[in-house]
């Protein structure tokens, strides 16, 4: 479709003038995992949402006003024009390393660039912009704890991250030159959870979890409804700056694949690095090997105080589920 | 495989360790998550089996005397020393005596080189022993949460002394005061007699170090260590006022006076020793 399309209906009805509360939310990378699981939330919540993904979303919810868009192309405008949203969530990112690089950096530079500005020309007050705690990298110079202080470093050697980081600071640059755009940069950490298919959700998913020898690092993860709950308490918190956002106090990485009911299987450094990609080992990239040695902790204080959110769910609550669905396998 | 282990490192820190040891050990206030480590990663578990070996080496091999163990106050502190010995053996004694000697037992936590942390194996179980990396923002958080915290001031340069400087203190650096000052921290300067025997270093070969990445590369007349006759020493606790952001000068004078009472316990304990490996 040319423009913004309003998935099975008239994309280009007008729409009546509406209080700035009813105005909608916009949720970019909607039909994504982490997407679908805050859609769900805010309509949940009463809040009207509008969705939008260059992917299709099958099985969305009724309430949904779902539009097949991209950020990178005009159809991305069109949708701010017609929605006239009083805020966006934007999850329209991507860590995946199987996308073509060029791509991935287009999708991710390219789409933060695009939607700040269509938010600053269409008087969207509010930009809640969903980065990775990763950013940061897992290097030994940091600190057990990582603050928003601590520079995103990760490019330096996980080159595959260099769009995620030049994104993410593109946004904490935009966010302080444009104070009328109340934004919120928020670094989260590992997603777990049935519908979302990070990096770490995947790994855990595996029967067999290859792991480096040696090595058992400290780990953040929170649930997927946990992540929705954190995205929507910065909308109504309406806070502006950049945040850490992590679930429950850290547990080792074999406790985690204890608790997701699998199998730990310990190779050492060399091997793990060669099989990466090969004999079923995991499609990772060699940067992310280090997250599997030494802990990328966060302290996420700063957004606990600014909007009052805690995790509801455990670690062994979010695992749980993993466990539950390989049984049911 | 893991249960066999298990039930083996079990075993041994039963047959190693003594009821005192187990009933502090039982003590320890460390605030675990179910899965039994706490959130910079220590387990209360390993740190009894580990240092149930580095018990049984206080009371048996290195004999270690400690006095003044109940200076140390209640609450947040640090606890500076000297360092020698090659290995951290000053360290692993101090983490027995503050567990076998205090009242309540404690557990401390040290500034650990981040080489060391970065090794597979070793740096798991320095996390699992609550050693933390070395580096001012994990110290200063440590002490927030009121944590006892050991900090060698003189770093790789008081370990890997060669032989000739035994009990010479080097340099020490003015972090740990300047962190001291910021979160109102005391002080407990301690000494620790008898580590400079345990290794013998002639010298260090410091381009293979840096060729292979290490601290140091000593090379040692004694690869196994001696069974010295050590001291432990703890000091009145030293409050400095400030806010950590004084001048070098002000801050160095501090340092000094830490220096000057450490140095002070040193000369105390090699005076009253007799002999190296009788005491």
């Amino acid at each position: 479709m040319a423009t913004g399309r309003k998935s099975s209906q008239d994309g280009r009805r007008k729409r009546p003038a509406v209080s700035r509360e009813r105005q909608p939310v916009l949720v970019t990378g909607a039909a994504g995992g982490h997407g679908q699981v805050a859609v769900r939330l805010l309509l949940s919540r009463g809040i009207p949402v509008v969705a939008m993904d260059v992917r299709p979303w099958y099985g969305r919810p009724p309430a949904v006003d779902f539009y097949r868009a991209s950020l990178l192309k005009r159809n991305g405008e069109e949708v701010f024009r017609q929605a006239r949203p009083r805020a966006v969530l934007h999850l329209g990112t991507t860590r995946r390393p199987d996308i073509d690089p060029e791509l991935r950096h287009r999708i991710n530079l390219d789409g933060a660039r695009h939607v700040f500005e269509h938010c600053l020309k269409h008087g969207v007050s509010q930009l809640v912009f969903v980065s990775r705690s990763s950013v940061y990298g897992a290097l030994p110079e940091h600190p057990t704890f990582i603050t928003e202080e601590t520079p995103p470093s990760a490019g330096r050697t996980f080159p595959e991250m260099q769009d995620v980081v030049a994104a993410d600071l593109y946004a904490t640059g935009m966010l302080w030159r444009h104070p009328s755009l109340v934004t919120a940069v928020l670094r989260v950490g590992n997603v777990v959870g049935i519908t979302v298919s990070d990096t770490l959700s995947r790994y855990l998913r595996r029967d067999m979890v290859p792991t480096v020898l040696g090595f058992d690092p400290m780990m953040q993860i929170l649930h997927e409804e946990d992540a929705a709950r954190a995205y929507l308490a910065a909308l109504e918190s309406k806070i502006r700056g950049v945040f850490n956002v992590a679930g429950p106090p850290p547990v080792p990485l074999s406790a985690m694949i204890e608790q997701a009911g699998a199998s730990r299987l310990p190779v050492p450094e060399t091997l793990f690095r060669w099989l990466l990609g090969r004999f079923g080992f995991p499609q990772m990239p060699q940067g992310s090997v280090d997250f599997l040695k030494f802990s990328n902790l966060v302290d996420d204080n700063m957004f606990r105080q600014g909007t009052g959110f805690a995790p509801e769910m455990d670690v062994s609550a979010t695992l749980g589920v993993l466990r539950d669905a390989r049984l049911l396998q | 495989m893991i249960r066999l282990f298990d039930n083996l490192t079990e075993k041994a820190a039963w047959l190693l360790s003594d009821d005192v040891w187990q009933e502090k050990t039982k003590h320890l206030q460390v605030s675990a998550t179910p899965v039994g480590v706490d959130r910079w990663g220590m387990s209360p578990v390993v740190f009894r089996r580990f240092l149930s070996l580095g018990d049984w080496l206080y009371r048996n091999y290195f004999r270690v005397e400690t006095t003044g163990v109940q200076k140390v106050p209640p609450g947040r502190a640090l606890l500076i020393g000297n360092h020698s010995g090659q290995i951290a053996w000053d360290g692993l004694m101090v983490l027995v005596a503050m567990v076998r000697e205090a009242d309540p037992p404690r557990a401390v936590r040290s500034m650990a080189e981040k080489f060391l942390i970065h090794q597979p194996w070793l740096g798991t179980l320095t996390v699992r022993l609550g050693q933390i990396t070395g580096l001012p923002e994990n110290c200063k958080r440590l002490l927030e949460d009121e944590h006892l915290v050991m900090v060698f001031p003189e770093g790789a340069r008081g370990v890997a002394k060669p032989w000739f400087q035994r009990y010479q203190l080097q340099q020490f650096g003015t972090g740990f005061m300047r962190l001291a000052l910021e979160t109102k921290t005391p002080i407990v300067p301690f000494a620790f007699v008898g580590g400079e025997e345990i290794m013998i270093n002639l010298g260090n070969i410091s381009p293979l170090a840096k060729l292979l990445g290490f601290p140091s590369f000593p090379i040692l007349l004694t690869p196994l260590p001696l069974p010295a006759k050590c001291q432990l020493r703890f000091g009145e606790p030293l409050y400095f006022e400030g806010t950590g952001d004084e001048p070098d000068e002000e801050v160095e004078e501090m340092v000094y006076q830490v220096r000057a009472a450490i140095d002070s316990m040193i000369q105390n304990g090699l005076a009253c020793r007799k002999s190296v490996f009788w005491g």
